[in-house]
């Protein structure tokens, strides 16, 4: 499997996840009285999510790296929700949408990363073999591609 | 888990099993693309395609509405089969996906979890089609779609809380979301900031609307005590998140929170205020249940409908926000879901009693007539 591919796909889910929080940031905020207050932590996010995501697309291992964390992050958020709602005054509540977009969508994503992340650790660097340094390599897992999965 | 299966319609359940076998099965179909952008829109378009094929199944629509159904369902199958082989998928997608998104926003299909989840499902292959490829244009396509899953998550956001509002407008017929001929109550399984257990029935019976009376007469009795905002701050309410104005100030005691009793007319564990202009109304009363998930008692059956709100409470900056359809929050929030409640009016709003809501301009104009200084 081609690590363009997943790259993409991690892209995409990336961005729904954005699409996701910045519902959810409007619902708070018209709920706080538009305060523009509580729209720095969640815009910080969205960018770092769509910062990293091109990272990873260029083939950057910060990327990558980055993503894992924000991701990790959401699920500690969940079990954090999950935690509280043992509480005899607050459940929680699950859902079919909760489950794709707070549960499967970062697992999902975190592992592709952790794939290509691994993908790029096992790989030889040419230094290591006395190559002489030149252009990236289009086979090499993560180096620069025109994204493309498929014919439009 | 009981609250996941709420969300889910009966009458789309069968296409929900339909999508998601076909998930299993794709996943294990041989050959095709080895791309993973296209076993992902294969998955995505198998799943939509098959639910949309399996929807009329126990779903009473009409013969226009299954043929729309049908159709669909064969659209996204052809373009999952096209996906599989490695052949262009990505324009009729690019092109099926919103155009049947907005068929549901704009057909009065009212989403449940699964309608919401489809939706998300057909909007991740709408993304697939156009942000992973030059020739639309990577940036454009990113763009449309964060733009697209955030649009048609607010239209299912406002028309859920639109017909939740709705019930102020019959109190004997609470039909919150009903469509298909008033079959369904999807709206009820939005889950997006209410959550509402499913009727057994939709029509009171005569004990049932006998008992929501005497209850409403009851509530009436026992708060008239507190007409005077000073005489429920003396008894132990205290402000709301320190809210004391408004149209809608919610005061709570803490003590009838945990007596262990629900719907005690002489203790409600919350009054509802209008508080303007130096003046107080006592509006009504919210009875709430002791320990979050246990279901309200409900003496009037479908008259006395209780509701929940899942709400997000964020830690960094601290606030309150609702769940979304998608079943997220903000980043650094926290998702609960708080004890069942019920309000009851004691001033015979428009909707009686039991309606969810009491218009602002009513409550207004009562007010105005009514206030008591404070």
């Amino acid at each position: 499997m081609d690590t363009t591919s997943k790259a993409s796909v991690v892209f995409v889910l990336l961005l729904v996840q954005a699409g996701t929080i910045l519902l959810a940031t409007i619902g708070e905020l018209l709920f706080m009285g538009g305060l523009p207050f509580y729209l720095i932590v969640p815009v910080i996010r969205v960018t770092l999510l769509l910062f990293f995501g091109v990272m990873m697309l260029r083939g950057s291992r910060t990327g990558l790296v980055g993503i894992i964390v924000l991701q990790a992050l959401s699920l500690a958020g969940l079990m954090f929700s999950i935690g509280v709602g043992l509480l005899p005054q607050v459940d929680f509540t699950l859902t079919l949408t909760g489950l794709a977009t707070t549960v499967v969508l970062p697992i999902v994503a975190g592992f592709y990363c952790v794939q290509m992340l691994l993908g790029v650790r096992r790989e030889p660097r040419p230094s290591a073999l006395g190559a002489q340094a030149g252009p990236p390599d289009p086979t090499l897992p993560l180096a620069p591609q025109p994204i493309s999965g498929g014919r439009a | 888990m009981s609250t996941l299966l709420i969300g889910i319609a009966p009458e789309h359940a069968a296409g929900l099993v339909a999508g998601l076998l076909t998930l299993v099965v794709g996943a294990m179909w041989p050959g095709g693309s080895p791309s993973l952008v296209d076993k992902w829109a294969r998955a995505l378009l198998a799943f939509s395609g098959a639910l949309h094929l399996f929807l009329p199944f126990g779903h009473p629509a009409g013969a226009l509405m299954v043929s729309g159904y049908v159709l669909s369902g064969l659209a996204f199958l052809v373009l999952a089969w096209r996906a599989h082989v490695g052949r262009g998928w990505r324009i009729g997608t690019a092109i099926l996906a919103p155009v049947t998104v907005v068929a549901y926003l704009i057909n009065g299909e009212d989403p449940d979890q699964v309608g919401i989840l489809t939706m998300l499902l057909e909007l991740t292959a709408f993304g697939l089609a156009v942000a992973t490829t030059r020739r639309v244009g990577r940036v454009f396509g990113s763009v449309a779609t964060v733009f697209t899953v955030f649009l048609a998550g607010a239209v299912v956001w406002i028309a859920s809380f639109v017909a939740h509002q709705a019930t102020s407008a019959d109190s004997q017929n609470p039909s919150v979301g009903h469509s298909h001929e008033g079959e369904h109550e999807h709206l009820a399984r939005a889950q997006a900031g209410v959550i509402m257990r499913p009727l057994p029935s939709h029509h009171a019976t005569p004990a049932e609307v006998s008992a929501s009376i005497d209850l409403a007469a009851a509530t009436s009795r026992g708060v008239k005590r507190f007409a005077r905002l000073e005489d429920a701050l003396a008894a132990g309410y205290q402000f709301n998140f320190g809210q004391d104005k408004g149209l809608n100030v919610h005061l709570e005691h803490k003590e009838y929170k945990k007596d262990g009793r629900a719907l005690d007319p002489e203790k409600p564990e919350s009054l509802v205020y209008v508080i303007e202009d130096g003046k107080a109304t006592l509006l009504g009363v919210v009875y709430v249940m002791e320990k979050a998930g246990d279901p309200g008692l409900a003496p009037g059956g479908p008259i006395t409908r209780w509701h929940a709100h899942n709400l997000c409470v964020s830690i960094m900056p601290p606030g309150l926000g609702i769940v979304t359809p998608y079943g997220g929050c903000p980043a650094f929030s926290v998702q609960i879901t708080i004890s069942e409640m019920m309000h009851v009016w004691v001033v015979d709003p428009p909707g009686g009693p039991f309606a969810e809501n009491i218009p602002d301009e009513w409550a207004r104009s009562y007010h105005r007539e009514h206030g008591l200084p404070s």
